[in-house]
C-alpha cells in the first residue's frame, strides 16, 4: 500500500509561503496529477513527498507512515532528466541498484533489462549527451523503475519533449503504472497532459499554493479529449488558470479583497 | 538538396461563428543553395590541437625573426638580449652550466631538479586541496575552520614562504617543495570548494534518492560532477607552482633552473640566461599541454558532448 496523503501541509522558504494548508490524497496505484499556475508550489509538493524537504507545518504520509527523509520506495523524475553525464545509460540505470548493495555484474544485467523495457537496449553504452531528449527521459524512467518504487514522482517530465515523443512517453508511463501498480504523482502545466493521464486531479491556486479542487476522472485509456465531459473540464481548468494568471498581477491583499467581493 | 517533383496544395475552409478560418497547405519554399554534405564540416577535434601547436611555433618563429632583425640592425643590444642564433646553439651543444665545483649547475640536472620539485609540490598540494575541499563541503565545522585558513594562505605570495622554508627545511628540494605546496594549496582549495559548491542541486537530489551516501556520494557523484571545474583548477595551479618553484630557486635554493639563471646573470653569461628562460617557457608549455590532455581524459564525456555543440 503506497497511498500518498498530504494533511494540512504548509511550506515556507524563509519568509515566503510557497504552499498553504495543502490537503489531498492519492489512493494506492492511482495516477495523481497536480496542475496550477507558476509559483503555486507544485514542485515543493514533490520535494516534500520525496522526503527531500520537510513541511513547515502539517504531515505527509506514504503508505500510512509519515515521510521523514528519503525512502527507498520513492523515485523522482525531473524535467531535465538529470542523468549523470559521465556515466553510460546502463551505468546510470545500474547506479541506484549498486547503491542499494547489488553486485556490479548483476546490477549491470538488471540495468540492461530495464533499458530493453524502454526500448533502449541498443543504446546502453551511449552517454546522455549522445541521446535525444526523449531517449534521455526514457533512461531516467528506467533508472527510476529499476528501484521498483511504490511512489513515482514526476516534475514536468515531458515538458521539454516534442509532441510526438511526449505522447509516446505518456502512453509508456500509463502502461508502466498498469504493470507495476505504483502510485504516481505528476506535476504539469499542460492541461491536455493532465486530462490524458490523471485518475485524480489536484487543482492548485496561485502563490501561496493551496488546493482549489480535487477532481476524480474515471475514463478509460486512451482518452478522447474531445469527449464532452473532458472538453468541458478542460474549459473549466483553462478558465481557472487564466483567472489565476490575472490574479497573479495583484498583491496578496488585493487578491483577498477581490475574492471576498466575489 | 532535391526538390519535390510534385507539390501538393490544399485549401481547407472552416466556417466558425467568429468568422472564416482558412488553412492552406503551401509548397515548401525551396531555394537551391548548392550546399552538399561535403561542405558540412565536423566539429573541431584533433585539428584544433594541431592548430594550437602550429600557432605556438609560428608565433615564436615570427618573434625570433623580428628579434634577429632588430639585433642585426643594432636596435637591440645583442650582448644583453642575445638573439636566438646566439643562445640556441649554446643550448643545444649542451654547454649550459654555471658555477664551479660544488656550486656547478648544469642544464640537465637543473631541469630534473626543478621538474621533480614542482611535480612533487604540485601533486601534494592538489591532493591536499581536494581532500580539504571535500571536507569543507561535507562537514560544516570544517567549512568554518578550514575555509578561513585557506583564504588567509591564498594571498601570500610564494616568495614570502622562502625564508621560512629555508629556515625550517634547509636549502634544497625540501624547501622548494614546501614553497610550491604553500604557494598553491590555499588558492587551489578555494577554487576546488567553488567547483564542488557549484554542482547542480538536482544531481545531489538524484544521488540521495538513488541511495548514494558517504564516499559513494562524494567520489561517484559530486567529484565527477565538479570535474570540469577541478580540471581548470589543476591547470591554473600548475602555473602557480611553476612560478613558485622558480622564484624559490632564484631567491635562495641554490639549484634548479631558477638558480641557473641567477648564476648566469651573476657571471654575465646572457646566453645561459636566455637559454634558461626559453627552457622554462617550453617546459611550462609542454607540461600545460600534458595537463590539458590529462584533463580531457578526466572529463572524457565533455569531449563526446562537443560533437553536438557549436564549434567555438
Amino acid at each position: 500500500m503506497t497511498e500518498l496523503q498530504f494533511q494540512h501541509v504548509d511550506k515556507a522558504y524563509g519568509t515566503t509561503l510557497a504552499a498553504r494548508d495543502v490537503c489531498f490524497r492519492i489512493p494506492s496505484g492511482s495516477f495523481g496529477v497536480v496542475v496550477g499556475p507558476s509559483g503555486c508550489g507544485k514542485s515543493s509538493l514533490l520535494s516534500l513527498a520525496a522526503g527531500l524537504d520537510a513541511p513547515s507545518n502539517g504531515y505527509v504520509f506514504l503508505g500510512g507512515r509519515e515521510v521523514r527523509g528519503i525512502r527507498d520506495d520513492v523515485a523522482l523524475l525531473f524535467q531535465n532528466y538529470n542523468l549523470f553525464p559521465w556515466m553510460t545509460a546502463q551505468a546510470n540505470v545500474a547506479f541506484g541498484l549498486r547503491m542499494r548493495g547489488m553486485a556490479q555484474r548483476r546490477a549491470s544485467a538488471k540495468a540492461l533489462e530495464y533499458l530493453d523495457d524502454v526500448g533502449l537496449g541498443a543504446c546502453a553504452s551511449k552517454i546522455p549527451a549522445e541521446l535525444s531528449g526523449g531517449m534521455k527521459q526514457r533512461v531516467a524512467l528506467a533508472r527510476a523503475l529499476a528501484l521498483k518504487p511504490g511512489l513515482l514522482l514526476m516534475d514536468e517530465p515531458f515538458a521539454a519533449l516534442d509532441y510526438q515523443t511526449r505522447k509516446i512517453m505518456q502512453r509508456y508511463v500509463l502502461s508502466t503504472r498498469e504493470r507495476t501498480g505504483a502510485t504516481v504523482l505528476l506535476v504539469t502545466h499542460d492541461l491536455a497532459e493532465a486530462l490524458t493521464l490523471a485518475d485524480r486531479l489536484i487543482l492548485m491556486s496561485g502563490a501561496p499554493g493551496s488546493v482549489q479542487e480535487v477532481i476524480d476522472i474515471a475514463a478509460p485509456h486512451p482518452r478522447d479529449l474531445s469527449h464532452p465531459a473532458l472538453a468541458g473540464l478542460m474549459r473549466k481548468l483553462e478558465g481557472h488558470l487564466e483567472a489565476e494568471a490575472v490574479l497573479s498581477e495583484f498583491t496578496a491583499d488585493e487578491r483577498g479583497r477581490m475574492l471576498a467581493n466575489g | 538538396m532535391s526538390t519535390p517533383k510534385r507539390l501538393i496544395a490544399a485549401d481547407i475552409p472552416f466556417e466558425l461563428s467568429g468568422g472564416e478560418v482558412r488553412i492552406t497547405v503551401v509548397p515548401p519554399d525551396v531555394t537551391p543553395t548548392g550546399a552538399s554534405k561535403a561542405e558540412l564540416k565536423p566539429a573541431a577535434g584533433h585539428g584544433s590541437r594541431a592548430l594550437t601547436i602550429g600557432s605556438f611555433v609560428m608565433v615564436w618563429l615570427v618573434v625570433g625573426l623580428l628579434w634577429e632583425l632588430l639585433a642585426a640592425k643594432g636596435i637591440l643590444n645583442g650582448r644583453v638580449l642575445v638573439p636566438p642564433s646566439g643562445f640556441l646553439p649554446y643550448l643545444f651543444q649542451g654547454q649550459g652550466s654555471a658555477g664551479i665545483g660544488y656550486n656547478k649547475v648544469t642544464f640537465d640536472s637543473a631541469i630534473v631538479a626543478t621538474l621533480l620539485r614542482v611535480l612533487a609540490g604540485f601533486f601534494l598540494a592538489l591532493a591536499a586541496s581536494l581532500l580539504g575541499a571535500i571536507l569543507i563541503c561535507a562537514v560544516r565545522p570544517f567549512r568554518l575552520a578550514l575555509l578561513p585558513l585557506a583564504r588567509t594562505i591564498a594571498p601570500i605570495a610564494p616568495v614570502a614562504w622562502i625564508p621560512l622554508a629555508i629556515t625550517v627545511v634547509g636549502l634544497g628540494s625540501g624547501a622548494a617543495i614546501f614553497v610550491v605546496f604553500m604557494g598553491i594549496v590555499g588558492s587551489a582549495t578555494i577554487a576546488a570548494v567553488a567547483a564542488l559548491d557549484d554542482v547542480p542541486d538536482e544531481y545531489r537530489k538524484v544521488a540521495r534518492l538513488l541511495g548514494a551516501n558517504g564516499a559513494n556520494y562524494w567520489l561517484r557523484v559530486i567529484v565527477p560532477a565538479a570535474a570540469p571545474g577541478l580540471v581548470t583548477t589543476m591547470r591554473m595551479s600548475f602555473f602557480g607552482a611553476w612560478m613558485a618553484v622558480l622564484a624559490g630557486e632564484m631567491a635562495g635554493i641554490s639549484s634548479g633552473l631558477g638558480a641557473l639563471i641567477i648564476l648566469g646573470q651573476q657571471q654575465f653569461n646572457m646566453k645561459l640566461v636566455m637559454s634558461g628562460i626559453v627552457v622554462i617557457g617550453l617546459l611550462g608549455f609542454v607540461i600545460d599541454q600534458l595537463l590539458a590532455w590529462a584533463g580531457r581524459r578526466m572529463v572524457w564525456w565533455e569531449g563526446r558532448q562537443q560533437r553536438w555543440s557549436i564549434p567555438r
